[in-house]
């Protein structure tokens, strides 16, 4: 019954079927927004918030960024936080994560939570600084060093190959 | 041959154009006749290579020049002058548009009286109806000294260009989305010039202008860079040089006061260089609209000094005839209408009507043999083109002798080249005897910002958090955590709870909607309510999409009749739509068709706003099933729906032998007897009819297609009667409610639906005034309707005060006859009313917002709305849009109490819907809140609670997800 007649396949795939998913909470240490020196008006801020927060994929965000240095000029740091931010929204949401954030010293991925018969999701091992924990993945964070955000970046990139290699798949919870 | 061509070989044609290149005089009058003008004007204005001014006598007769000139010349050197949208004395907005076309037009003239500056390309032609040309404007000495070139590279302050821009008329926004805005953010600054296409954006670096680049209003983004930028006035009259008129701060100077900022009257003819050439229309038709404007002008003023509205010395804010005639006599003009009086002119005489054959092929393509073995050079211009051409070339004489174009002309002629020769001109109006030619859809220069889809909340919005639920929003809020400053969304739950959103999870947040506009109850944090509901929700919308599921399957079972495919009939019926068909319509008609030539019943739902043409193609699949001998029954809710549809089949069907027939209240028992007995005997091939149609008493005899219009207004046992049908013969459903994007896609796969978008080519915008009530202002519009023949609709949405309405009403126009509806009648009182009101019985129909839609009423053109603050957008929308759907000038008003001022919201609302562009945030909100409340309908009355409890959007997702859970389940 997975017959689609009459109307373009394609369109059905549209974000706006988007299931009902988890929201991605990205808690790192960053100064992130539009300042209203780069944008005074509250309601244009507000509805390009909302348009940043709707973006898909990689592609879109770079258009978006590219988008801002023609209308508005040169990204401030707050607002290159805010597309940091968003890249690593866009990543986490694929490798399947709920949420990304600092926790002790210590930068913490985890998964949504597992129902209460369960008590691991068997995560496979990474290597590197990265360890597996019950139900997510660790690593040591050092606010000062210069290069976290790659790292945070390159983590959840190395998480998602993880868990989708194949065998590994299914893994998710037991 | 080509068709200037032959215009340029005769004789008298040469001899006016050496005349007008010599500075010679020129005949006054040169008499010709109205189809001839426009290719004389097209060839003048090549061979001449001078800016021209066309005056026209009104402003249809001018945008039709322009439609028409089109085909002539080239487009691009084409400009309207249009008039204001007020009248003279009456103080209201001009309009987006006016003011960017007059703009445009004076700038294109002005151009060549600046000194140093390069010659535009291409000569203006500049097309102006009476009214604008005396129209008072900026002297063209002040509209000079305030244009400023800038270049790239260039010395200046962006703080001393803000204030100049102000100075002539520019508004500071947040994002460039008009002409006439600029904006500023940082060391940008990006302004509109009317004059351009695009608007600019420059980057500053200090004080030196660093880029100029024009950009897209609709991205943002830049299109091209440029080296200078010519900035002309935003405004016929310059907020700069009206500091004495003291207006109070928030209400600027607007051109209501051009004649008391500029003494000295001027018009566009002083803009006029000196070589330049005026054409007039037609003379004497000018002269007497002339006086007709004057007449009208000078009433006006005398109520409104009456009234305390206007200043006694007010001075007269338009050139009078007189005034224009001594200007005209200072340039250079030519008259093509017959104003001698005399004998026609040679070159009129050269012209003559063509041959009419209002629709018969045959003979018309026997005439064209004729022309062809004739060798006798044709031009054929018409809307059907290729289907001409097509059976030309069959018919044997040379094809190629019989030049074929695509265009809209409204009329032909045949031009004597030489004693033997003759130049034949055919158009759709000698060929089908078509008269109007179909208007072409203008291009508005008023953009949506790449955020126009994110606008639609602001603090004190309901919105809804798909983890949360249903809450205030607030406003963005700045919090510093960890030493760390961050923004947020904060939302109002239940008992003042708050809830901060991090922006990069704004998408969580959608604004609510629910299906009655009531505001919905806020959800306690914390606990399970949420969830609870959402649970319930997903219920429910599982059992909706199991039910669509089920029907879907047994449709795909059942085994129904397969039509065959088009006939030669339907073509020509197919040819013979007076209109160009959009897109839209072409793919729903080839939808339809290919369901209707499966086995498989088809059921296919046509959404698209009344006027969109979902009529002819329920037309054309009506008539296809009668050329396959079978039977069309078309169910309507209304009784007046009932006639307009019976009139528009009887007339499209008349040149074929088909039966069309009507059931409703308006045939008497003697004539429903008969026409049911015909119809179970099979001699109706079409019946069209209310509720009627389903009572046991009629039968078809071989019934092949079901036709349902608004099925959402059926009761629910028609609905299980439509149920059954649906899996018996092909059904197709039309309905007016305008269906979302996320809905149809829900539904897509399970519900077969076309859509039609693209509204019709496009009307005449509606003049809209906006004020408090007056008793003057409504006697005048009444009057105004009433005497050029027309109707009027006045919505006073309080039932119980109607009939007092109705005797103010009748006391201020006692000459008219009116008519009340309201949704409290009794069915067939109320069908009678509109009934009489579709007929002409009744002047003024006096009425509740009842009409807000599905209502086709072409004679109709004036709407008074009673208390219009008090009205959603959405539903202004819809109320102006009964009006202005046929061929004559209409006119919205929208009163507001005559004391009592608004709320800021309704005030806004009713400014929004007098700035009178379809484009616009504003716009496309309310658009988008109608759809939503029209899915309420179409998914049925029981699902509005679940509607209501999470909102549209949230609802929508459910459903989607549903429905795929259902089917992989």
């Amino acid at each position: 019954m997975k017959q689609v007649s009459g109307l373009e396949k394609a369109e059905l795939a549209l974000d706006d079927l988007r299931e009902v998913s988890m929201a991605v909470a990205v808690d790192l240490p960053l100064a992130s927004g539009i300042p209203s020196s780069y944008v005074p008006d509250q309601q244009t801020r507000l509805n390009l918030y909302r348009r940043i927060a709707d973006v898909k994929d990689q592609a879109e965000l770079d258009a978006l960024a590219t988008e801002f240095e023609d209308r508005f000029g040169a990204l401030p740091d707050m607002v290159r936080n805010l597309f940091y931010q968003m890249k690593v929204k866009l990543l986490a949401q694929e490798a399947g994560l709920i949420s990304v954030g600092v926790e002790n010293d210590q930068a913490v991925f985890r998964f949504p939570p597992l129902p209460e018969s369960v008590e691991t999701r068997n995560l496979p091992p990474i290597g590197g600084s990265i360890r597996a924990g019950k139900n997510a993945y660790r690593m040591p964070f050092l606010r000062d060093d210069p290069h976290w955000q790659d790292a945070i970046l390159e983590a959840i990139v190395a998480i998602q190959a993880a868990i989708r290699e194949p065998g590994i798949e299914k893994s998710g919870v037991q | 041959m080509k068709i200037l061509e032959a215009i340029r070989s005769l004789k008298a044609y040469q001899r006016l154009l050496e005349d007008l290149r010599a500075g010679h005089p020129i005949p006054t009058g040169l008499g010709l006749m109205r189809p001839a003008r426009l290719p004389l004007l097209a060839a003048l204005w090549e061979d001449l290579d001078l800016p021209l001014l066309f005056i026209t006598d009104r402003t249809d007769r001018a945008m039709a020049v322009l439609d028409e000139l089109a085909f002539w010349m080239d487009r691009s050197a084409l400009q309207i002058y249009p008039e204001p949208n007020p009248l003279f004395y009456e103080q209201a907005a001009w309009g987006t548009v006016t003011r960017r076309d007059r703009l445009n037009s004076l700038t294109s003239l002005a151009v060549y009286h600046f000194l140093g500056s390069p010659r535009p390309s291409k000569a203006p032609l500049v097309i102006a109806p009476l009214r604008a040309v005396m129209t008072r404007t900026l002297p063209r000495r002040d509209f000079i000294k305030n244009s400023k070139i800038l270049k790239v590279n260039q010395k200046i302050s962006p703080e001393y260009l803000q204030r100049q821009w102000m100075g002539i008329g520019y508004q500071p926004v947040d994002i460039v989305v008009e002409p006439g805005q600029f904006a500023q953010r940082g060391g940008i600054l990006d302004i509109w010039v009317p004059a351009e296409n695009l608007p600019v954006r420059m980057e500053f670096f200090g004080d030196e202008l660093d880029t100029l680049r024009r950009f897209d209003p609709a991205t943002q983004r830049t299109v091209e860079k440029i080296e200078r930028l010519l900035i002309t006035p935003a405004r016929e009259v310059l907020p700069a040089q009206a500091g004495h008129l003291n207006l109070p701060e928030d209400q600027p100077a607007d051109e209501f006061y051009i004649p008391m900022v500029y003494p000295l009257p001027t018009s566009i003819l002083d803009y006029l260089p000196t070589q330049s050439l005026v054409v007039v229309d037609d003379l004497l038709y000018l002269q007497s609209v002339g006086n007709e404007i004057e007449e009208q002008s000078v009433k006006l003023r005398r109520e409104s000094i009456q009234e305390g509205i206007l200043a006694e010395n007010f001075p007269i804010p338009y050139l009078t005839w007189g005034e224009i005639i001594d200007e005209l006599n200072s340039l250079r003009w030519l008259d093509l209408g017959q104003s001698n009086g005399e004998e026609p002119s040679p070159l009129a005489e050269s012209f003559q009507s063509g041959p009419r054959y209002g629709g018969r092929l045959k003979p018309f393509f026997e005439f064209l043999q004729e022309l062809c073995r004739k060798e006798q050079p044709t031009l054929i211009v018409s809307r059907q083109m290729s289907r001409l051409k097509a059976l030309w070339n069959e018919q044997g004489c040379s094809p190629d002798r019989i030049q074929f174009m695509e265009g809209s002309l409204s009329e032909g002629w045949q031009l004597k080249i030489s004693a033997e020769k003759q130049f034949y001109l055919l158009t759709d109006s000698e060929i089908f005897g078509w008269e109007r030619p179909q208007p072409r859809s203008r291009v508005r220069p008023v953009a949506e910002t790449p955020e126009a889809m994110y606008a639609d909340f602001k603090p004190g919005s309901w919105v809804v958090h798909v983890d949360y639920g249903i809450g205030k929003f607030i406003g963005l809020v700045q919090r510093v955590l960890d030493g760390v400053e961050r923004e947020f969304l904060c939302i109002e739950y239940a008992d003042g709870d708050q809830l901060f959103v991090p922006v990069h999870q704004a998408d969580r947040l959608s604004r609510y909607i629910g299906p009655s506009g009531e505001a919905p109850t806020p959800t306690r944090l914390g606990g399970n309510e949420w969830h609870n509901t959402r649970q319930r929700v997903r219920e429910a919308v599982l059992e909706v999409a199991q039910d669509l599921l089920d029907l879907y399957s047994r449709r795909q079972v059942a085994q129904g009749f397969a039509f065959s495919p088009d006939t030669p009939w339907q073509h020509d019926l197919e040819a013979s739509f007076p209109y160009v068909e959009t897109e839209d319509q072409l793919k729903a008609i080839a939808e339809v068709k290919r369901d209707m030539e499966r086995p498989r019943p088809m059921d296919r739902l046509l959404c698209g706003d009344v006027g969109y043409g979902k009529t002819e193609v329920a037309l054309r699949a009506a008539f296809k099933a009668v050329m396959d001998g079978k039977q069309v029954a078309m169910l309507v809710p209304t009784t007046v729906l009932a006639q307009q549809h019976y009139e528009t089949f009887r007339q499209r069907l008349a040149a074929f032998p088909v039966e069309v027939e009507m059931l409703s209240r308006f045939r008497s028992p003697r004539e429903q007897d008969e026409i049911i007995l015909r119809t179970a005997m099979g001699e109706v091939d079409i019946l069209i009819g209310t509720h009627r149609l389903l009572q046991p008493d009629v039968t078809f005899k071989d019934l092949g297609l079901l036709i349902i219009d608004e099925e959402q207004r059926f009761g629910v046992t028609h609905k299980e009667h439509f149920k059954k049908l649906r899996t018996e013969v092909d059904v197709l459903t039309l309905t007016a409610t305008p269906i979302p994007r996320t809905l149809y896609m829900a539904l897509a796969g399970v519900r077969d639906i076309s859509v039609i978008n693209t509204p019709p080519a496009e009307r005449l915008p509606v003049i809209t005034h906006i004020g408090p009530y007056s008793p003057r202002l409504v006697r005048q519009a009444i009057v105004r309707e009433l005497e050029r023949g027309g109707q009027v609709f006045f919505v006073h949405n309080r039932v119980h005060s109607i009939e007092a309405m109705k005797r103010h009403l009748q006391k201020l126009v006692p000459e008219a006859r009116i008519g009340i509806a309201h949704g409290q009648m009794d069915e067939g009182a109320l069908a009678q009313v509109m009934h009489d009101f579709t007929r002409g019985k009744i002047d003024v129909l006096l009425c509740t917002s009842i009409i807000e839609s599905g209502l086709d009423i072409p004679n109709a053109n004036t709407l008074i709305v009673d208390r219009g603050d008090a009205f959603g957008l959405a539903q202004l929308y819809q109320l102006r849009g009964r009006v202005g759907r046929g061929a004559q000038r209409a006119y919205a008003y929208f009163f507001r109490h005559r004391r009592k001022p608004p709320t800021p919201e309704g005030q806004e609302r009713l400014e929004v819907i007098a700035e009178n562009t379809q484009l616009g945030a504003g716009y496309s909100i309310a658009m988008r809140d109608l759809e939503m409340r029209g899915a309420g309908e179409l998914l049925g009355t029981r699902q509005h609670g679940f509607i209501a409890s999470v909102g549209f959007h949230l609802y929508t997702r459910l459903l989607a997800t549903g429905r795929a859970s259902v089917e992989t389940g």
